[in-house]
């Protein structure tokens, strides 16, 4: 048999050790709380080692599955690269939430956002980070109690907010 | 019984009370949209605010507030592709599809008109439950509950094409992330790696956020431009069009219903689980569908199921006192505080009173239908403002959607995490529903199991319903891997395309 390995299936693997961890824990369990993980973990265990010998053997081919499907914008090189600046945007508001707390770092990164991957003009830019600042500093801490992550800042120095 | 729901109308004909009612709408509608804030936390807000009213002013404004948040949750879904409550998951496939067809306006008529009509014959469910609701109860008991789960996960397993090993696995990774926390009866942590946070399981919001709701933002910063693809003036129009489909296919709405009211009725399952449901039974059983790829009925099913299974979910509540939910729970701690109790009392001296709750369930769908109607123009222009614009606000919204679950750092945590597998299974073809399913299904599959063992031993497995179900699921199986066999066809659609 011809194996067939793309890149793809480096996330079948992924989900074959998934469902192999799983049953290799639930089988140290007590019976009353391991038999039910035991017996899903084997069942999805012998399901994904079949897709798997599907895409070695070059027989999964290009499946259609109902999900939300994937813009022929959204792929290529470039789209890559947007997802990548995506990903650094997501992980720098929680780079910054540990320095300045939450509701800080919103009110930075809409200006920031708008500004250097929208280009928006400063007068909307400032009137939606106002809406935005309103709601996070104001309407949701009263009317829902909540209570933003906070950050070094807070700890640090008595801040009104 | 007819002069009762007679009295249980007039009731709500006094000015002040329809007031309350229509307050209890705009509320539910606004709660709807505010992520994370569900029916739990908005009654447990307002419960405070109905201790010493009469139950006449107070069942009417609770109800409006429970009855319609599913109406508006579905419009982040629909305009942007990511829904910001679990239950709004199954409308994103067909359609945000819509929207970038620049049909805004007949998607959200759709959801509309089907969550209206939803919410109406969930009422009906509950007016008429109350003379054959008690042998469906004997009937269904643990054993049953954990069936009809492994039911539900092979059927939404099976939405997947041709790769039904994919949609498979998905269940049972959404099954295995279900088992994460404390087991049932015993005490023993499963898959915590000592992590408090993890004790109580992970929490559904941010699986649910992360997987459905991030991945959509990040494939709008990829594309760079506006939702709707074929932008036009006309982008909000198509509202009645929306609303004359949903007529169209009042079979499809009266059978969504029926799987919304009776999901509701099960304790415990909840909308999450009744909108794929409803859609996977759409996609079994209606022909010529383009489902996925924004078809109308697609849309219609999950909608009308998720706004019945507020009805259902009354039926225990009110003739049982046996909350399903965690916000039926709150509403029958509120029943108690304003003197009524639930249970066999609303089959006789409170009957006017379960009939103003049926009322004030199909006023409030109409008038959260109407409303959001007329506001569906302005909402629908959403899809062609500058991505640049939206993405702030709507990650500042899934951010505090999931925080809203615990309000830890693992909530933050969880749904990058979450973000990056959905993202993933989303390029990969791999599909996110079978596990969001599998996930909201485990929990309760896994109570049941356990239920059912320590109730029956192995008996169980005998029960003639169980072997029914059995029967079902493994057809449904058969039929889900014969179907790999057989090469898709493409069908004509009446508007010509493909």
């Amino acid at each position: 048999m011809k194996v067939t390995f793309r890149k793809e299936t480096i996330f079948t693997l992924l989900m074959v050790a998934i469902a192999a961890f799983v049953v290799q824990q639930a089988a140290t369990f007590p019976l009353g709380s391991g038999l039910y993980p035991l017996v899903i973990g084997i069942i999805s265990l012998g399901l994904v080692l079949g897709q798997l010998l599907l895409e070695l053997s070059g027989r999964a081919g290009v499946t259609e599955v109902f999900d939300i499907a994937v813009d022929e914008a959204a792929k290529g090189k470039v789209a890559m690269r947007r997802a990548m600046r995506f990903l650094a945007w997501f992980l720098g508001i929680y780079v910054a939430t540990t320095l300045i707390g939450f509701q800080y770092t919103i009110i930075l990164f809409f200006i920031l956002f708008m500004r250097l991957e929208g280009h928006i003009r400063w007068r909307v830019v400032l009137l939606l980070t106002a809406i935005a600042a309103v709601a996070v500093l104001f309407y949701m801490p009263n009317a829902l109690s909540m209570d933003w992550p906070r950050g070094l800042l807070q700890n640090l120095i008595e801040l009104p907010f | 019984m007819f002069e009762a729901i007679i009295e249980g109308f007039t009731l709500l004909l006094d000015p002040v009370t329809f007031g309350l009612l229509f307050l209890g709408t705009a509320l539910g509608m606004f709660v709807g949209i505010t992520p994370g804030v569900g029916g739990t936390v908005s009654l447990a807000i307002l419960l405070p605010v109905i201790w010493g009213m009469p139950p006449a002013h107070a069942l009417p404004l609770m109800i409006g507030i429970l009855a319609v948040g599913n109406t508006t949750e579905s419009i982040p879904a629909v305009i942007l592709g990511t829904p910001l409550e679990p239950g709004a998951a199954a409308t994103a496939l067909d359609g945000y599809p819509m929207t970038k067809r620049g049909e805004a306006g007949r998607a959200l008529g759709a959801v509309f008109c089907a969550s209206m009509l939803g919410g109406i014959l969930g009422a009906i469910a509950l007016t008429l439950s109350v003379p054959i609701a008690w042998p469906l109860i004997r009937q269904f008991l643990s054993p049953e509950f954990f069936m009809l789960c492994l039911l539900g996960v092979v059927l939404v397993g099976g939405l997947t094409g041709q790769a039904p090993l994919k949609g498979l696995f998905a269940g049972g990774l959404g099954l295995m992330l279900s088992v994460v926390g404390g087991a049932p009866g015993v005490g023993h942590y499963r898959f915590t790696f000592d992590l408090p946070y993890l004790y109580d399981g992970i929490p559904l919001v941010v699986l649910a956020l992360g997987l459905m709701g991030v991945p959509e933002m990040v494939d709008l910063f990829m594309k760079g431009t506006q939702v709707a693809e074929f932008p036009k003036l006309a982008v909000g129009k198509g509202v009645w069009q929306g609303y004359k489909d949903t007529f169209k296919n009042w079979w499809l709405v009266i059978r969504s219903s029926a799987i919304g009211a009776y999901i509701g009725f099960a304790p415990g399952i909840g909308g999450s689980a009744a909108v794929w449901l409803a859609y996977s039974h759409a996609v079994a059983s209606e022909k010529n569908g383009r489902f996925g790829k924004g078809d109308v009925r697609g849309v219609i099913a999950p909608e009308s199921a998720n706004n019945a299974v507020r009805g259902g979910s009354l039926i225990p509540t009110l003739l049982f006192g046996i909350p399903g939910t965690g916000a039926m729970a709150l509403f029958l701690m509120a029943m108690l505080i304003i003197g009524i109790n639930p249970g066999p009392d609303m089959l006789t001296k409170n009957l006017p009173l379960l009939y103003n709750i049926a009322w004030s369930l199909v006023i409030a769908n109409v008038v959260a239908a109407l409303v959001a109607t007329v506001l569906a123009g302005p909402i629908a222009r959403l899809s062609i403002i500058k991505i640049h614009t939206l993405i702030p606000f709507v990650l500042l919204l899934l951010i505090m959607g999931a925080f809203q679950a615990t309000r830890n750092w693992g909530d933050l945590l969880g749904l990058f995490m979450f973000a990056a597998l959905g993202w993933t299974m989303k390029h990969l073809g791999w599909p996110r529903p079978p596990l969001l399913i599998g996930f909201v299904l485990g929990g309760f599959a896994d109570k049941y199991l356990w239920l059912s063992v320590s109730i029956f031993g192995l008996s169980w497995l005998w029960r003639p319903w169980v072997l029914g179900i059995l029967a079902a699921t493994v057809v449904s199986l058969i039929f889900i891997m014969r179907r790999r066999q057989e090469p898709e066809k493409v069908v004509v659609v009446e508007d010509g395309t493909e």
